[in-house]
């Protein structure tokens, strides 16, 4: 009897695998149908984004120690609605909200929008050009953002900066040291996703030119104490403009230690309105939020022409904080996909603004040693391949990835990060694909051309 | 090995638990209108025993007590969850707690990671022409996308979704509908309807993915129109010059869209690709 049961038990396990397959083959059909299985493969695709893995690895990460906490005075749709705005932002609320920043201690004050005019003889207006011309020396830095046409060159793809538009304000703030013209380009990608910011850019007129910092690095330059140091900003700029231009060679000044004119951003505040203030800094004034978000409407009123401050306004939104005066409103159009989602260019200005010491600052890791990391990466994929099941094995491959990227990040810099990590990936893909053929090329004296199928 | 493993893992997950903590505020003051005694003493905040005058986006902490004397008097303070409420009418006292969510802790962070796989339509703001899962048009911005004012018919083009698409006009009261069971991924849509200045279309497909498009109908085209005449060179430079402007270039398609030419058209369906002249500082 015993004997019996055994062996029918033994007959019945395959037949039972059969039932399980069968269960499980209709199942998938089912959602298959259902529409289930694309969410399914929705969410794996989703996973697999290597800009998914960026915001995970960035959200990890946090912000650095020597960050520069910024304050974004946002014109939005509320504050456009409050100061009956239409057209351009009025400019004596500008130059309202920068008198806060600059009189209540900011470390600088930037002004994100384009001075420009439409026709090149029309005047600047009144009071921007007085709050400009009489801007007191020991006042903290003030950057202005200058708009740069580009071209096409002939026979390239590739766009060459060809102007810097003159605005009506050039003439006031030109014998301003602490009055800085920046560039605020991005570099954005074939798929419309700004990864990369442009760290100066380098408008040639003849053998001569002018480069602009971002605004990243004019902040880098101040050093994170936040101290004004424009001769080595300027001195790089000069060197850029001697090599650029095609003046002759110059050996690289000693500063910046990362001298990329595009560099990977790596983001840390999302576009989110309710992503007011994300990470905590520990600074000499005390504890602080590493982005203070704040709509200009609740700070400056405008009508009639005149702005004026609401009331009267505490120093903690921007003593010893880089102060953007941006936009977010729906129709300024300086709107972006980031590897964080959508989000206004101002808020790209303030990602980067926080971490310019680390944009700068950070070299990469040379070649050697990011294919031994790579090398190491691989070795604990295949660790995980060979010892793990397949489910989690994925698993455990992801979080080392993403546990990786962050570490090499903060060590070396965003993109030493994602190639240690691309690399032991493709190493890894290479080793399954070779492993598999291996398998079959074994198999074929055996079992011939069935060796394609599963034993 | 598995030993290894584990300890492996828990090595390499060690930067999650790098997150600092020490204390932030616990809110901000937001609005300050003082009445009564209050206009005239001014404090509105105890801080360790000290009473403090209030200033706009001052910082409150944990333990503090904001505070007013007379009911006429409204301070407004922004909690640490990002909601907002009002000291005065019948609250005369509020007892600051806990700190603003920064993001950092623990649930912060991993509140965080959940955001980056959930559904992209709810993160991207609903101001902006959200990109969706699939349905999308290259060409259009995500503000406000501009055209001249005498287009009575827009020609569009979109990529992904899935037919039939409807396009209808958003209204105040719901959607009006223009075109119903368009079965490509392009269509002449009539706005000649249309009576304001701004307004938004909206592109639905078959399995009701939405995509919104703001219009507003621009007095002038850009200053600066670097040809002019009325050969097919000037035509296509000019629309090439156009879609360098942000916000333009569903424009520039109109425009060589009517011209019809074989050129025309090409140019057409690269800008339609979200190929634009130049780029520019915003």
């Amino acid at each position: 009897m015993r004997l019996n049961v055994s062996k029918w038990f033994e007959e019945a396990v395959p037949a039972r695998k059969r039932v399980v397959t069968l269960l499980i083959v209709v199942a998938a059909a089912v959602f298959m149908l259902a529409g289930l299985a694309g969410r399914i493969v929705d969410t794996h695709d989703t996973f697999a984004s290597s800009d998914r893995l960026a915001a995970v690895s960035l959200i990890l990460s946090g912000v650095p120690d020597d960050a520069a906490p910024v304050t974004l005075l946002d014109v939005d749709d509320e504050t456009r609605f409050s100061w009956k705005a239409e057209g351009a932002t009025p400019h004596a609320a500008l130059v309202e909200l920068a008198n806060l920043a600059s009189r209540n201690g900011a470390r600088s004050v930037l002004i994100d929008f384009d001075l420009s005019m439409d026709t090149p003889d029309t005047p600047g207006d009144p009071r921007l050009l007085s709050f400009l011309g009489t801007y007191p020396a020991d006042a903290p830095l003030l950057m202005l953002v200058r708009r740069i046409g580009f071209m096409r060159s002939a026979g390239s793809s590739v766009l060459q900066a060809a102007s810097a538009t003159p605005t009506p304000y050039d003439a006031v703030t030109r014998d301003k040291p602490n009055i800085r013209w920046v560039t605020t380009l991005n570099d954005i990608g074939s798929d419309r996703v700004v990864r990369n910011i442009k760290m100066w850019q380098t408008v040639c007129d003849g053998a001569s030119g002018i480069a602009y910092p971002s605004a990243a690095l004019s902040t880098a330059a101040q050093g994170s104490r936040g101290h004004e140091n424009s001769e080595r900003l300027a001195q790089f700029l000069n060197a850029r403009v001697t090599v650029e231009c095609g003046a002759g060679d110059v050996a690289p000044p000693p500063w910046p230690p990362v001298q990329q004119q595009s560099i990977q951003l790596p983001y840390v505040f999302a576009g989110g309105q309710s992503a007011s203030a994300l990470m905590k800094l520990d600074t000499p004034n005390g504890t602080t939020v590493a982005l203070r978000r704040i709509s200009a409407a609740q700070l400056v009123s405008f009508g009639d022409g005149a702005a004026a401050a609401v009331g009267e306004v505490d120093r903690d939104p921007f003593a010893g904080r880089v102060v953007i005066v941006g936009a977010s409103y729906t129709e300024s159009t300086d709107i972006h996909e980031t590897p964080l989602g959508t989000m206004p260019g101002s808020l790209i200005l303030a990602n980067s603004i926080v971490q310019a010491q680390r944009l700068t600052a950070v070299e990469p890791a040379s070649p050697m040693l990011r294919n031994i990391m790579a090398l190491l990466l691989f070795l604990i994929f295949a660790v995980f391949a060979r010892y793990l099941i397949g489910l989690a094995a994925i698993v455990g491959i992801g979080l080392v990835s993403v546990s990786v990227l962050v570490l090499v990040s903060r060590l070396y810099g965003m993109e030493s990060g994602f190639e240690v990590v691309a690399a032991a990936i493709t190493g890894f893909s290479l080793f399954k694909l070779i492993d598999a053929f291996a398998q079959l090329v074994m198999d074929i004296p055996n079992r011939r051309w069935r060796a394609i199928f599963k034993p | 090995m598995k030993a290894l493993l584990i300890s492996l893992l828990t090595i390499l997950m060690m930067p999650m638990a790098w997150a600092a903590a020490p204390q932030a505020p616990a809110g901000y003051l937001v609005s300050i209108k003082l009445a009564g005694e209050d206009a005239v003493v001014k404090t509105v905040v105890v801080r360790d025993g000290t009473e403090l005058a209030g200033k706009l986006m001052m910082p409150l902490f944990e333990g503090d007590v904001v505070f007013v004397r007379d009911p006429a008097s409204a301070v407004g303070i922004e909690l640490g969850d990002g909601t907002t409420m009002t000291l005065g009418q019948g609250v005369a006292r509020f007892e600051m707690k806990g700190e603003i969510d920064t993001g950092d802790g623990t649930w912060g962070i991993l509140s965080a990671i959940g955001g980056v796989f959930a559904d992209e339509d709810q993160q991207a703001p609903e101001n902006m022409a959200a990109k969706g899962a699939s349905l999308k048009m290259p060409m259009a911005v995500r503000g406000t996308n501009l055209l001249s004012r005498d287009r009575k018919s827009l020609w569009l083009t979109w990529e992904g979704g899935k037919a039939p698409f409807a396009v209808s006009l958003e209204t105040a009261s719901g959607e009006t509908p223009l075109l119903a069971d368009v079965s490509s991924n392009s269509a002449a849509v009539p706005i000649e309807t249309v009576k304001a200045e701004k307004f938004t279309l909206i592109i639905r497909d078959a399995e009701q993915q939405k995509l919104p498009l703001r219009f507003r109908l621009a007095a002038q085209l850009p200053a600066g129109l670097p040809v002019t005449g009325s050969s097919q060179a000037s035509l296509l430079a000019a629309a090439a010059w156009l879609s360098g402007h942000k916000g333009w270039s569903i424009e520039a398609a109109q425009v060589l869209q009517a011209a019809g030419t074989d050129a025309a058209l090409a140019l057409r369906d690269k800008i339609a690709g979200g190929w634009t002249y130049q780029a520019s500082a915003p």
